[in-house]
């Protein structure tokens, strides 16, 4: 390697050979031409070192447990989630998918409308099954197992 | 980091094995097994570089509180990424730090950040005052001098000297060749030695 090459190494990676690259921090640091040039390589490799010795000094903190633990929780906050959207087709009956994609279409659009669509969705459903004559009442309407999207409105269709 | 434990870095890395997993995978199969719900195979990945990203992220912001909300958000990724993880040549770990550092990016976008040139250099008179050295630790106002570096300059220095990295893969997480790497580093050590020039005698005193 050449002294030029050397004191590039030590101007980028520093004084601890460690740090350079892995096929150069075996060789040899070659010969100098004068006298002159091998005082300044080992100014270089001084200045380089004392730089070293400073940011050394920035350490930083392990990781708290807290944050550990809460980076655990987020995959099964996220399979949570992917649980309810499994979830969520299967309560879908015909009434259920006419006012869920509505909303959906809706509180994408009008956010603050889309609670009052639905709830007029509902009340023209309840009202219809009412006209039903009593002995084909096959209209109804479960609200047990509904799972409500972030807002409370939107995502039945998502 | 000293030069064993850069070693031992290295030579983790470089068999992409961990140091301390119960279960004696490597990265790759433990994407593969978080891919399929395997949450401790998942925590083997956060406990192997949690450490190390979150100084990458503390380094590169400046912030220890955002640099744990970026971690949170990387490991997030790594989550949904794993049930499509293929090894295509690019190390976990190079991947890792590549999502760590395009949010850190997307941090620094987000306040009104007057970005320097990568080619930026202080002037001589611009040193951190040595007043500052009683009411500071050493620690900071070295923290402080690297948050004064241009980004891609702190960067640089942050992945090469701070995490240990091989020169070709900091310059891959970077998108940049390895001499323009080089040139980023001397950059920086150049910046680092004006910035801390006030403060350098002293604290070198201070420590022998």
């Amino acid at each position: 390697m050449t002294p030029d090459r050397t004191r590039e190494l030590l101007e980028a990676y520093g004084a601890d050979r460690a740090r350079w690259p892995h096929d150069e921090a075996r060789l040899d640091a070659g010969k100098t031409r004068t006298d002159g040039d091998a005082v300044d390589l080992e100014h270089a490799r001084s200045e380089a070192g004392r730089l070293d010795g400073l940011l050394n000094l920035y350490e930083v903190a392990p990781a708290p447990g807290s944050l550990r633990a809460s980076i655990l929780a987020l995959p099964v906050e996220a399979v949570d989630v992917r649980d309810v959207a499994r979830i969520r087709p299967d309560m879908r009956k015909p009434g259920w998918s006419l006012a869920g994609g509505m909303t959906g279409v809706l509180n994408g659009l009008f956010p603050k409308l889309a609670g009052l669509v639905l709830a007029s969705v509902l009340g023209f459903m309840v009202g219809a099954a009412d006209l039903l004559p009593v002995h084909d009442r096959s209209v109804s309407v479960d609200v047990s197992g509904l799972a409500l999207g972030e807002d409370g409105l939107g995502g039945f269709d998502s | 980091m000293n030069a064993r434990m850069l070693d031992d870095h290295r030579a983790s890395d470089a068999g992409n094995q961990p140091k301390d997993s119960g279960l004696g995978a490597g990265d790759d199969t433990l994407m593969l097994l978080a891919g399929k719900g395997d949450e401790r195979a998942y925590g083997q990945l956060v406990d192997r570089h949690l450490d190390r990203t979150l100084a990458f992220a503390q380094r590169v912001l400046s912030n220890r509180s955002e640099a744990e909300d970026v971690l949170q958000e990387a490991f997030l990724r790594v989550w949904k990424k794993a049930p499509t993880w293929t090894n295509d040549g690019a190390r976990f770990s190079t991947w890792f730090y590549r999502v760590v550092l395009n949010l850190c990016i997307d941090r620094k976008r987000k306040p009104a950040h007057a970005a320097l040139p990568d080619d930026f250099e202080f002037a001589d008179n611009s040193p951190i005052a040595d007043a500052q050295l009683e009411e500071t630790q050493a620690s900071e106002l070295v923290e402080k001098a690297l948050a004064e570096l241009p980004d891609r300059q702190r960067e640089a220095v942050v992945l090469c000297y701070y995490q240990g990295l091989s020169n070709k893969e900091a310059a891959e997480i970077l998108s940049v060749r390895v001499k323009a790497l080089e040139s980023l580093l001397v950059r920086a050590r150049k910046n680092l030695q004006v910035l801390l020039d006030g403060v350098r005698g002293e604290v070198l005193g201070e420590t022998r």
